[in-house]
């Protein structure tokens, strides 16, 4: 996929219009997701999908190579989706260090909805922080380094291992909370 | 290695993407360290479980036409004789600069016929009643006698095969011209009791 996917790009930055459809078919459901799990808005998510493709199709040229294509299709994805974020609400993304609170209340509440495990984990998925949610997704999702993820989100590695570190961690509570201690 | 640094790299061992001497470690790790294993095993679990959650299907073929607009809004922005050409379809655009270029070279055409027609035969009067005439053709200029009517004059000119190409001047003067033999049509003229006077142009 890695290599077709450069090979597109090539094709993009010589105007392939024919190559961008691809490209597009290629990583629209994944990006999507990416995108979609932190706005938590279609309408905005479809914004964002566009723009990002766009930005490709702009500065297919400049790419070099020296990360994978989806390193540098997520980080546009994320530097779009986090800046969506930061207008609509700048602490959801710069409170660092704040812990992710858990509503008991409105969990309980879910839980009794909750038809199976999938939804236990997308439940707390929404819990967690954009920044915490965008490594883990990264690193489960798509399987990307930890090197990959840190150029995709900008920030040094161990900034990285800490983050998901941390949103492990909060997984692990959220879901032993509501499926109990088989976790 | 630490313990703390070892659960942080977990994950990547999880997703397979640790290499080299930290997939080492880790390993060495997992080999001496239940609670570790339970770790990986807990992360592996998740990392299934997340994957096997239903992908909320995006904007798909809509998605892409709002992005092929966006592109080409993009390329015409970036270049406006592009921008120009495409306000007309493809074919329409050869098709009409086609027609546009047929048109112009008809009408160059038929502007030079009229033009060469109207100077071949004709002789030219200057705006200082100065006669330039053709080679072929002598020209005379002439009074007509006081109360000498419009129809007799036409019908002596008729005769003689002659005709007036210009005047009156503000003197009354006529340019008169034609005949099949000029001296024939001078005698004609200076004989004709409704012509005052009579002199050869340009003398």
């Amino acid at each position: 996929m890695t290599t077709g996917a450069a090979e597109l790009i090539e094709r993009i930055a010589a105007r392939d219009e024919a190559a961008m459809a691809d490209f597009y078919r290629l990583f629209e459901a994944r990006l999507y997701r990416f995108i979609k799990t932190k706005l938590n808005d279609s309408f905005e998510a479809d914004d964002i999908l566009n723009e990002t493709f766009l930005e490709v199709w702009r500065k297919a040229g400049m790419f070099e190579g020296r990360s994978k294509v989806s390193t540098w299709l997520f980080g546009i994805a994320y530097y779009k989706t986090m800046d969506r974020l930061r207008a609509r609400n700048p602490l959801l993304v710069s409170d660092e260090l704040a812990p992710e609170v858990v509503d008991e209340s409105a969990q309980a509440d879910a839980c009794v909805l909750a038809a199976d495990d999938a939804d236990h984990i997308r439940f707390c998925l929404d819990r967690l922080k954009a920044a915490h949610r965008a490594v883990l997704e990264l690193a489960f999702f798509e399987d990307m380094s930890y090197g990959e993820i840190a150029k995709v989100v900008n920030c040094p590695e161990g900034t990285v291992k800490t983050r998901i570190f941390h949103a492990k961690q909060l997984m692990k509570h959220c879901l032993e909370g509501r499926m109990g201690v088989r976790r | 290695m630490n313990r703390k640094e070892l659960e942080e790299l977990l994950p990547f061992f999880a997703n397979g993407s640790l290499e080299g001497r930290e997939r080492e470690e880790v390993e060495k790790a997992l080999h001496d360290c239940s609670d570790l294993r339970e770790e990986l095993d807990y992360l592996t679990s998740l990392r299934r479980e997340m994957q096997e959650t239903a992908l909320e299907p995006g904007p798909g073929d809509l998605g892409l036409k709002r992005l092929q607009r966006a592109m080409a809004d993009e390329d015409l922005r970036a270049d406006p004789i592009t921008r120009a050409q495409t306000l007309i379809a493809p074919e329409q655009n050869n098709r009409l600069w086609k027609i546009v270029a047929a048109a112009a070279c008809l009408l160059l055409a038929i502007q030079t016929g009229l033009t060469l027609h109207m100077t071949r035969d004709r002789d030219l009067v200057a705006a200082g009643a100065q006669v330039v005439q053709s080679a072929k053709d002598a020209a005379f200029l002439v009074t007509f006698a006081p109360q000498t009517s419009e129809a007799a004059i036409r019908e002596m000119l008729v005769v003689m095969n002659a005709e007036i190409i210009g005047g009156p001047s503000a003197l009354g003067i006529y340019l008169v011209t034609g005949g099949d033999d000029p001296a024939a049509t001078r005698d004609a003229l200076e004989n004709s009791s409704l012509v005052e006077t009579i002199q050869e142009a340009g003398k």
